[in-house]
This record gives C-alpha cells, sequence and structure tokens, in this order.
C-alpha cells in the first residue's frame, strides 16, 4: 500500500476530481437506506482510509466514532415505538424491531460519513480547497490563505512572549490561579497589540508593492490532464445516473411498518452497479499504482 | 441588459435550490435542507465582501483577528466548549461592524478546523460564529452593547444559541422522528458544554473587554480603517 502521505494515486488527481467525488459519497450516505448500499458505504470508507495511509489516520479516532454511532442506533429504539414487531418493554415504552433496525441504518450512516472525513483531511488538503474555491471566492480565499500563513507566526510570538514573560518572574510553579489568569491575559494583550500592529504593516507593504492591480493567480497550478478528463467522465456518467435513480426511489428501504423483505430487482441491480463504480474510483486508483509499484517491469 | 442576466442566473439558482429542497422535503432529508439553508444565509456576506472595494488592510485585518480567534481555540481543545474564539469574535464585532465580525467567526472556524479537523460539523460552526459576529456588530452602537452588563448578557446567550445550534445537525441528520422528547433530551445532553461555553464567554468579556476594546479601537482610529468614505 502508498503508506506515505505523498502524492500519488487518487491524492495527485485534478483537486475538483477528488472534492466532487467526496461531496457525492457524502450526500449518498444521507440519501440511501438499503442495508446493502449502506454497507457498501461503510466498507468504501474503511478501504479507502486503508489504500491512502493504511489507516493511520482512521485509527487515531475510530474509537470516539464508534461510540457516536453506537449512541446514535440506540437513541433511536429508545425514543421511537413505531413499527409492529415489539420484542419488550422498557420503562412501559415498547422497544421494536422496526426502530432497532431503523437505528442501526442511521449509525452506519454517521460512522461512514465521519470515516470519510478522515479520509478527506487527507486528500483535499487546505491548498487544493482554496485552489478550487479561489476561482468563485478569489477574495474570500485569500483571506483565508493570510490565516492560515499567520497561525504558526502567532504561536512563535506566543512562546516569545511567554518567554520573556518568566523571565520576569511569571508563570511560577505553584503560583496562584487567579495570577495565571492575569499573566495569561497580559500574553494575549501582547501578542494582539504586537500583531495588530505589524499586520497593518503588511498590510501597507501589500499595497506598495501593488495588491489589488491585476488578476490574482495561484501559486500552485494543478492541469486537467487525459487522465483526469477520463476518472471526470465516468463520474459524470455514474453521478447522473446515481441520482436519477436516486430520485426514482432507489436505494430506499422502508422498515415500516413491519421489516419487509429486502428489495431486489434488476433495476435496483443497474443502480447498485453504478453507485458500486462510482464509489470505487479512487479505490481502484490507487490500487492500479500500488500494483505498479509492486510488479513494474523496466522496459529498458 | 446586465440586470436581465443577471436576473437570469439569480433566479435558475434560486429556482434549483427550491426544487431540491422540496424534494429533500418530501423525501425527509432534513440535514441536507439544513445545509442548503445556511449556505443561502451565508452566501449574501460573501457576494458582498467579493464585490465591494476593500483595502489591503481589510483584509490583513479580518485575516490577523480570525488566526487570533482561531488559535486561541486550539489550546483548549480537550475542554469542549470553553475557548477565546467567541471572544475574540464579538470584540472584533463590536469594534469593526458586523461583516467584519461575521468574516471573522467564519473564517475562524474554517481554519481552525484544518487543525482540529474538518467534519460535519464545520458549516454549523462557521455559521454560528459568523451569525455571533454579526449580530454582535448590529448591536454594537446600542446601549445595552455599551454596557459590561449588556455584554454579558449577550455572551452569555450566544454561549446557548451557539451549542443549540451546533445539535441540529446531529438531531436533524440522525434521529427517525423530530419529537420534543428527542429535543429535550439532546439539548439537555449538551447543556453542560453550554453552560460552559456560556460561562466563559461571560468570564473572558468581563476580564478582558475593556481592554481589548481599547488596543482595538487605537488601532481603528490609527490607521482610519473601514471607514465607509475611506
Amino acid at each position: 500500500m502508498v503508506r506515505n502521505r505523498s502524492e500519488s494515486g487518487f491524492s495527485a488527481l485534478h483537486p475538483a476530481v477528488s472534492f466532487l467525488y467526496f461531496v457525492v459519497v457524502i450526500t449518498a450516505c444521507l440519501l440511501f437506506k438499503h442495508p446493502l448500499y449502506l454497507y457498501t458505504l461503510f466498507m468504501v470508507a474503511i478501504l479507502l482510509n486503508w489504500t491512502i495511509d493504511g489507516g493511520k489516520a482512521l485509527h487515531k479516532s475510530i474509537k470516539g466514532y464508534v461510540f457516536m454511532a453506537l449512541i446514535i442506533a440506540l437513541a433511536n429504539p429508545l425514543f421511537s415505538s413505531r413499527g409492529a414487531t415489539i420484542l419488550f418493554y422498557l420503562f412501559d415504552r415498547p422497544v421494536t424491531l422496526e426502530a432497532i433496525v431503523y437505528g442501526v441504518q442511521f449509525g452506519f450512516s454517521l460512522f461512514s460519513i465521519l470515516v470519510l472525513f478522515v479520509a478527506y483531511n487527507l486528500i483535499v488538503t487546505y491548498d487544493k480547497f482554496l485552489y478550487l474555491f479561489g476561482s468563485i471566492v478569489p477574495r474570500t480565499s485569500f483571506v483565508v490563505i493570510v490565516t492560515i500563513r499567520f497561525i504558526p507566526l502567532l504561536k512563535r510570538r506566543l512562546q516569545d512572549i511567554m518567554a520573556i514573560q518568566k523571565v520576569q518572574g511569571a508563570f511560577q510553579e505553584g503560583g496562584k490561579k487567579k495570577r495565571h489568569l492575569k499573566e495569561g491575559m497580559a500574553t494575549l494583550h501582547t501578542l494582539v497589540t504586537w500583531s495588530l500592529e505589524e499586520a497593518l504593516m503588511t498590510a501597507s507593504s501589500m499595497r506598495a508593492r501593488g495588491y489589488g492591480v491585476g488578476k490574482r493567480s495561484s501559486a500552485i497550478r494543478y492541469a486537467l490532464d487525459e487522465r483526469d478528463v477520463i476518472i471526470l467522465s465516468i463520474m459524470a456518467i455514474a453521478g447522473t445516473l446515481l441520482f436519477i435513480g436516486a430520485f426514482g426511489g432507489m436505494g430506499q428501504y422502508e422498515v415500516y411498518p413491519q421489516l419487509q423483505e429486502i428489495p431486489f430487482s434488476a433495476r435496483m441491480l443497474f443502480h447498485y452497479s453504478s453507485f458500486l463504480i462510482f464509489l470505487l474510483i479512487p479505490i481502484i486508483v490507487n490500487g492500479k499504482v500500488w500494483l505498479e509499484w509492486r510488479f513494474i517491469r523496466s522496459k529498458m | 441588459m446586465g440586470h436581465l442576466k443577471r436576473f437570469f442566473y439569480v433566479g435558475s439558482i434560486g429556482l434549483i435550490v427550491f426544487l431540491l429542497g422540496l424534494e429533500f422535503w418530501k423525501e425527509q432529508h432534513y440535514l441536507l435542507i439544513s445545509l442548503l439553508v445556511i449556505s443561502c444565509a451565508m452566501l449574501p456576506f460573501f457576494i458582498h465582501f467579493e464585490k465591494r472595494s476593500v483595502k489591503a488592510e481589510e483584509i490583513v485585518l479580518i485575516a490577523i483577528l480570525a488566526a487570533i480567534a482561531a488559535i486561541s481555540r486550539v489550546p483548549f481543545a480537550p475542554l469542549p466548549s470553553v475557548q477565546p474564539t467567541s471572544f475574540v469574535v464579538i470584540m472584533a464585532a463590536l469594534v469593526f461592524g458586523g461583516e467584519v465580525g461575521f468574516l471573522v467567526g467564519c473564517i475562524a472556524a474554517l481554519v481552525s478546523n484544518l487543525f482540529l479537523g474538518q467534519g460535519p460539523w464545520t458549516p454549523w460552526q462557521m455559521f454560528s460564529w459568523g451569525m455571533m459576529g454579526f449580530t454582535a456588530g448590529l448591536l454594537k452602537d446600542t446601549v445595552f452593547m455599551k454596557t459590561l452588563l449588556g455584554k454579558n448578557i449577550f455572551g452569555f446567550v450566544w454561549g446557548f444559541v451557539f451549542g443549540w445550534v451546533m445539535n441540529l445537525w446531529f438531531v436533524l441528520g440522525f434521529f427517525e422522528e423530530l419529537t420534543w422528547p428527542v429535543f429535550v433530551s439532546a439539548y439537555t445532553a449538551s447543556f453542560r458544554f453550554d453552560l460552559a461555553h456560556a460561562v466563559a464567554n461571560v468570564f473572558f468579556l468581563t476580564l478582558f473587554s475593556a481592554g481589548w476594546l481599547k488596543i482595538l479601537t487605537r488601532v481603528k482610529v490609527k490607521y482610519g480603517l473601514l471607514k465607509p468614505d475611506g
């Protein structure tokens, strides 16, 4: 697997491709209720994380996500008594099989969304996000870029100020809480005064160098190459089929009033295949890269 | 002709949003509807900011205030709801007005999540902090907000409103029946965190606000910032 976070496979594609992918897949998590669809989304979300960094990023937060999904799954039968199959009574309220199934569906969909966001954070890094929005809202994304630049600067200044305060006798171990707060306040005040003045100097300097004269260009350029176009066209076709089917009632599963057999038809199979093709795009791209690295034969 | 074209574009986008909303409503995808609604609520602020003439000073000022608001959140990350971000947003709005307040809140939410992780909560945080700044800016010249008590009440109320808005993505998206018991239990579960946020706001406003207002106002006067005629 590609274990480092260098740009390869799906992350190396044009940011529009990866951004569009995540928008569609996360929307799909909210649209579909069919068990097969939900299970596929769940598996794809985890598999995608695994192909990106071997699941390292997911490992950090998975416990909390499982916990959240469990709460959602358990909460539904406690609040809802709809459904015909009563399993038992809890505090004089019927707990139905249907409500439990519905809760589990919600749990799966929330969990998939959270896991997909982990992959999103790894693939659509902020420079790509800003590149995408730079052409639509140039001024706002410029403010965001400047803000991001200020963060490490402010961190360094905070350390500088606190070092000087320590020399002057502040932040001593075992001091009173009130004194600590006062000293913290002084740190923040100094930081604000210093940074505001400096920021405005930066602005004058920007203006002197001709800020706002012409159109802004991006430091990083992403060219839409042949590979991106091919993948975008596959996504467009599969995605259109996906949404037409979704609004035509595909991928749905009604648990109320009583659990039905899981619907299955030729039409659904067709819709499901376009859904699956769309979902698997990054996994196929990443897998192809991995295979090439493993079994590459030099042609020289 | 230009007007007609603009009318056509805005009208067709509005129609698409309306039809999507109708479809989501019919299928009970409340989370998707609510995302549509908050995007539409935030859009005018960004359009206005993009279209009007802006000095380099304003851009850097908004950026530095958003950076301060965002960075003040990072060290407090283990303590949910206790962070001075709301305080910084309110201060920025009280001195520089509603639009700056909105942008500082919105961008602080976006940027701090670059470090803490983006998630389904990001748009809601952008909306909540943005609106906190906007409302503070609207009230900035009233007698109410000039007093410390008024500011404290404002911060206290927003501490709760912020939490209530943040509960929505969770409740709207992942509960089946939106009944009163569901809302009451979700909101009582979050009460402790909302109270912590509200109390933290009061704490910061009481101790810091006078000093911050002085610093920010001084900079505003010195550099003649954000005057409509400047």
